[in-house]
């Protein structure tokens, strides 16, 4: 992502937006409430996390095997799969798929993973021409942004702005601020689209290694016309997405739901298993799977944060993120917002890069508690944050591990450290802080700007107490 | 050959962490719900997702369609070679019955264009989450519950499962996986715009499910 202000700023633009803040707000308590009205027991609500994360988990303790036998299978369906380490080699592999398929048109479902490695952009500037079908990130693409949660792309935006966007695009139909008139010449649009393209591009959310099948959960059914109406289908994922039953979606399908949009169900869950067959009359005649590491394989190598890799992209833990609320999906900077971002971008990008984002978090343990596959986001958060100012970057797979370190704060806690842990030097401290409190600082930095600068008491908690009648000890 | 796959599996393996998940014990839910009560979950729950649904006999089917499609001004519905032969006799000779008999590609224009509603099959349904099931077939292509503006789908009433896991156990799926699956629990939706719900964005703006008693 293209990012020329620093994060500081982006954060004072977001919280100077009152629009932005009642677009979110109102956003995340109808998606909290949706999903809070699906849960009613919570017993039974553990009892499907503990199901869901174990999956995960399975998943990735015998990950280099079920991708192994996810490749045998998905070959033998005639599905031919191409691995990429990097953004860039995904990109070209696609592109070479392509030039090979003479395809100049493209239609793509929402994918999150393509928002990733930028494959719009790769694409068009080869003249290819890619367009967003999804409602939401077809009409943020007409808008020429990005999409600010990873779930509902569009969240950002009122009524009017959208109008606005498609008047602008689209003169020939008549201006209206109405959804289902805005929906259905959308639909007129792109149903012409789905037909003339040359080839579809995909996501995947969920992987299957035993019957090699790919899963695609949705609403709109435009994940199922990019997948079955174009010749060519080209369905891009992160290693991590695979599972090893086909039984293991169950529960994933029906967590994933209930905590993205608080649904019982999507409208559609496609299952695809091969390109056409034999005598069949419709579907793609070829398919192709690009199976994407982009630092996930690093990451799957420190056992702690290994965890972030369980991640299902349900999009509750932005959901119920105080700080992402207020902010939105932009100010990050990065594809993934809100808590799942912040864990997950300064591991794929190195600390150094994206460190700062760690401290977009107040600790207070919603994402934690939400998250359908237990991902323990507030500790993984933490640890990035001791590792960005602790950490060693020689012997650390955490990428700038140790760049954040300030001197002047280090030496802070040091000595912090040294007080706190020697009682005499603790009531020597105590004691000249409470006697000289007159020459503490007005203002404290950032912090003190809009609040009342607190300053040292006359006597310290102790003498208080003493004071007050409590036995010394 | 492909470094890439090697670079990638070979980091993966690296990772000696042998600590073994508990395993958390997925019993096979199942709650014994009684013929009727399994026809009303499925039936609630496809409503509250906007669907239609009608109990029919077998022998009401036919009515129901002469009755149904004029008033719904469909002109042309397409369905299968099975579904035509049991009904093209009877159906009203205003309605026209298309086949998808030719591959895609040679009437694309006419499918997304001039076909008003289909009529397919099922090969179940999932009454917990109000889903039918399809597993599409050269004589049912897949497009045929996706395009065309209203979707009838036929359920009968003795492939009606409890959950989605036991449909696909009693039936096999792992060991005969189509070219594609599908569970569909509704018109097709969106909320994209400030959380509105509207329906029709791609697929079919009606869902018409008739459950087919013996
Ligand atoms: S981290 Fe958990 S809550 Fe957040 S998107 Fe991923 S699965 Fe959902």
């Amino acid at each position: 992502m293209h990012r020329t202000e620093t994060f500081t700023d982006r954060i004072n633009d977001a919280l100077d937006n009152e629009q932005l803040h009642s677009n979110f707000r109102s956003a995340m308590n109808y998606l909290m409430e949706k999903r809070r009205d699906k849960f009613p027991d919570q017993e039974k609500l553990d009892n499907l996390r503990n199901i869901a994360s174990s999956i995960r988990s399975n998943s990735l303790s015998n990950l280099a095997e079920l991708l192994i036998k996810l490749e045998e299978k998905l070959e033998s369906n005639n599905i031919k799969v191409h691995w990429a380490e990097t953004d860039l080699e995904a990109n070209n592999i696609i592109y070479q798929i392509l030039k090979d398929a003479n395809a100049k048109t493209i239609v793509k479902g929402k994918s999150m993973v393509t928002e990733e490695i930028e494959l719009n952009e790769f694409l068009e500037d080869k003249d290819i021409e890619i367009l967003e079908t999804d409602l939401g990130e077809f009409l943020i693409q007409l808008a020429n942004e990005k999409p600010s949660h990873i779930v509902m792309p569009a969240i950002h935006k009122s009524r009017k702005e959208i109008s606005k966007v498609f008047a602008e695009h689209y003169p020939e139909f008549p201006y209206t601020e109405d959804v289902d008139l805005i929906t259905q010449q959308a639909r007129k649009i792109l149903r012409d689209k789905f037909r003339q393209a040359d080839a579809g591009i995909s996501g995947i959310n969920f992987a299957v290694a035993e019957t090699g099948t790919l899963c695609l959960v949705e609403n709109e059914g435009n994940g199922r016309m990019c997948t079955t109406v174009p010749p060519l289908h080209i369905a891009v994922t992160g290693i991590e997405k695979v599972v090893e039953k086909l039984s293991d979606v169950v529960p994933l399908l029906d967590i994933l739901t209930k905590s993205a949009t608080g649904q019982e169900i999507t409208t559609y869950f496609n299952m695809i298993s091969s390109p056409r067959r034999e005598g069949e009359k419709d579907g793609p005649k070829s398919m192709h799977v690009i199976l994407l590491d982009n630092g996930r394989s690093k990451i799957h190598q420190n056992n702690e944060m290994q965890e972030t890799l369980k991640c299902i992209r349900c999009g509750s833990c932005m959901n119920h993120c105080p700080v992402y609320t207020q902010l939105g999906g932009h100010a990050y900077g990065t594809v993934y917002p809100g808590p799942i971002g912040i864990t997950l971008e300064p591991q794929k990008q190195g600390i150094t890069q994206l460190g700062e984002l760690t401290s977009a978090c107040t600790m207070c343990g919603a994402c934690g508690e939400v998250c359908p596959v237990q991902i323990p986001l507030p500790k993984l958060i933490n640890k990035l944050r001791s590792e960005a100012v602790e950490g060693n970057n020689a012997n650390e797979l955490i990428e700038g591990a140790g760049s954040m370190r300030k001197l002047l704060e280090s030496l802070a806690w040091k000595n912090w450290k040294l007080i706190y842990s020697n009682p005499f030097v603790y009531s020597m401290f105590s004691k000249t802080t409470t006697t000289l409190n007159f020459i503490s600082p007005k203002t404290i930095g950032k912090w003190g700007k809009y609040r009342t600068t607190p300053k040292p008491s006359k006597y310290s908690l102790k003498e208080l107490a003493n004071q007050a009648g409590f036995d010394n000890e | 050959m492909n470094k890439s796959r090697e670079i990638i599996l070979e980091r993966l393996k690296n990772n000696t962490n042998e600590t073994s998940h508990t395993k958390v014990d997925i019993t096979k839910k199942t709650y014994d719900w009684s013929k009727e009560e399994i026809i009303s979950k499925l039936s609630e729950n496809l409503q509250s997702a906007k669907a239609e649904t009608y109990l029919l006999s077998d022998a009401e089917l036919i009515d129901w369609l002469n009755e149904e499609l004029p008033k719904r001004d469909i002109n042309n519905i397409l369905m299968g070679s099975s579904i035509a032969k049991q009904i093209s006799k009877d159906i009203n000779n205003e309605i026209e019955v298309l086949k998808y008999d030719d591959p895609y590609e040679s009437w694309s224009e006419k499918l997304f264009n001039e076909t008003d509603a289909s009529i397919t099959t099922t090969i179940g349904a999932i009454a917990q989450s109000g889903s039918i099931v399809l597993h599409p077939t050269p004589e049912e292509p897949r497009l045929m519950s996706l395009v065309p503006d209203i979707h009838i789908a036929l359920v009968y009433e003795d492939t009606i499962y409890e959950t989605f896991e036991q449909i696909i156990t009693n039936q096999y799926w792992v060991k005969n996986m189509p070219t594609n699956a599908l569970l569909i629990s509704g018109p097709s939706k969106t909320a994209d715009i400030e959380q509105v719900l509207a329906y029709g964005v791609h697929g079919p703006k009606e869902l018409i499910v008739l459950i087919l008693t013996s």
